[in-house]
């Protein structure tokens, strides 16, 4: 009986470098410049190199790449990522000056903000305006409808919204809690953690707004430049 | 002399003639290979294309997509070009660095 044939197929390029090139590479260049790098790095680097050496290549490549069209994409995936992490590092920063970074995290805060506000966004639009603001707020997607980007407009800002009326809600709902169940005797010591963990919706609600508002702005940017 | 826009900075007048030496409509991986065979000059992809687009806009050369195949994962290639304009801006640019060589000696001690 002939031994089968150990067939093994040629190593892809490491699928993040792919990625993350992908998404800051203008439309127009993206097919062709992956393709390149596609074909150099089967045919040329992995036999001359070493699997190692050409996945080392092909991620040296994707961050040069990435350096020469991030200033050509000013409305890139790039540029919303890049906002994203110097808005969170400008929060840590805070958390960090403020003291203990575990006293700004409280999960049933999360749970009165997050959820409501998203199931209200998705009520009054769409699971399909959920993902195509998602899409629209990091992708380079041309070929988009009009139907399209409105739905995507309509979830931000149902979401940023909702997110600050429920943490209003809820913060008044807290506060009304606190008003009737401490005593005076014991106020100085249970009002300040009470309070704190009261108005942490809040800044959860406006950590969501503000992301949702630069997204908004951001599709409705380049829906103007369709116009 | 030449305006701004149609001057051709160094490594726009090394791509043209590569893509010279390439004789014929060429793409992105042959234009990266050609350059490390011929000048050991390891230039990122992303590096040529922007050059590429520049040249294009300058309209020394002109490109066309191919067909996709599958040794680049069903990508297609596009095809770089080129044009008279740019070899005549070639041309010029052979014809007045010469003329700045002429009288120079680069063994002569000062």
């Amino acid at each position: 009986m002939p031994e089968p044939l150990n067939y093994s197929p040629a190593p892809a390029p490491p699928a993040l470098a792919e990625k993350l090139l992908a998404l800051s590479l203008p439309a127009e260049l993206r097919e062709q410049m992956l393709g390149d790098l596609y074909e150099e790095f089967q045919l040329y680097q992995v036999p001359q190199q070493g699997l190692f050496k050409a996945r080392c290549w092909y991620y040296w490549q994707t961050i040069q790449s990435i350096y020469v069209y991030l200033n050509k994409q000013k409305e890139g995936v790039m540029g919303f990522i890049i906002s994203a992490i110097v808005f969170f590092a400008a929060i840590s920063m805070g958390m960090w000056f403020g003291g203990e970074f575990s006293m700004f995290f409280d999960i049933p805060s999360v749970i009165l903000v997050v959820p409501p506000a998203l199931l209200f966004a998705l009520a009054a639009t769409s699971v399909e305006s959920m993902k195509w603001s998602m899409k629209l707020a990091i992708s380079e997607q041309l070929e988009v409808r009009v139907k399209q980007i409105n739905g995507a407009k309509r979830f931000l800002q149902v979401l940023g919204n909702s997110a600050i009326l429920m943490s209003l809600i809820t913060t008044l709902i807290g506060a009304v809690a606190m008003a009737s169940h401490i005593s005076a005797s014991e106020f100085s010591s249970i009002f300040g953690p009470a309070f704190a963990v009261c108005i942490l919706v809040l800044y959860y609600a406006l950590i969501i707004k503000t992301l949702c508002y630069v997204a908004y702005q951001k599709i409705e940017f380049r829906y103007e430049q369709q116009d | 002399m030449a305006e701004k826009s149609q001057q051709l900075g160094e490594f726009e007048h090394v791509l043209l003639l590569v893509l010279m030496q390439n004789k014929g409509k060429t793409y992105g991986t042959q234009l990266r290979i050609t350059l490390k065979e011929m000048v050991n000059r390891d230039v990122s992809i992303g590096a040529l294309y922007a050059t590429l687009d520049r040249l294009q806009v300058k309209g020394f050369v002109i490109s066309q997509l191919g067909e996709p195949t599958n040794e680049r994962g069903g990508r297609a290639k596009r095809y770089f070009e080129i044009t008279a304009s740019g070899k005549q801006t070639l041309k010029q640019a052979k014809q007045n660095l010469e003329l700045l060589w002429q009288g120079v000696d680069l063994c002569q001690s000062h």
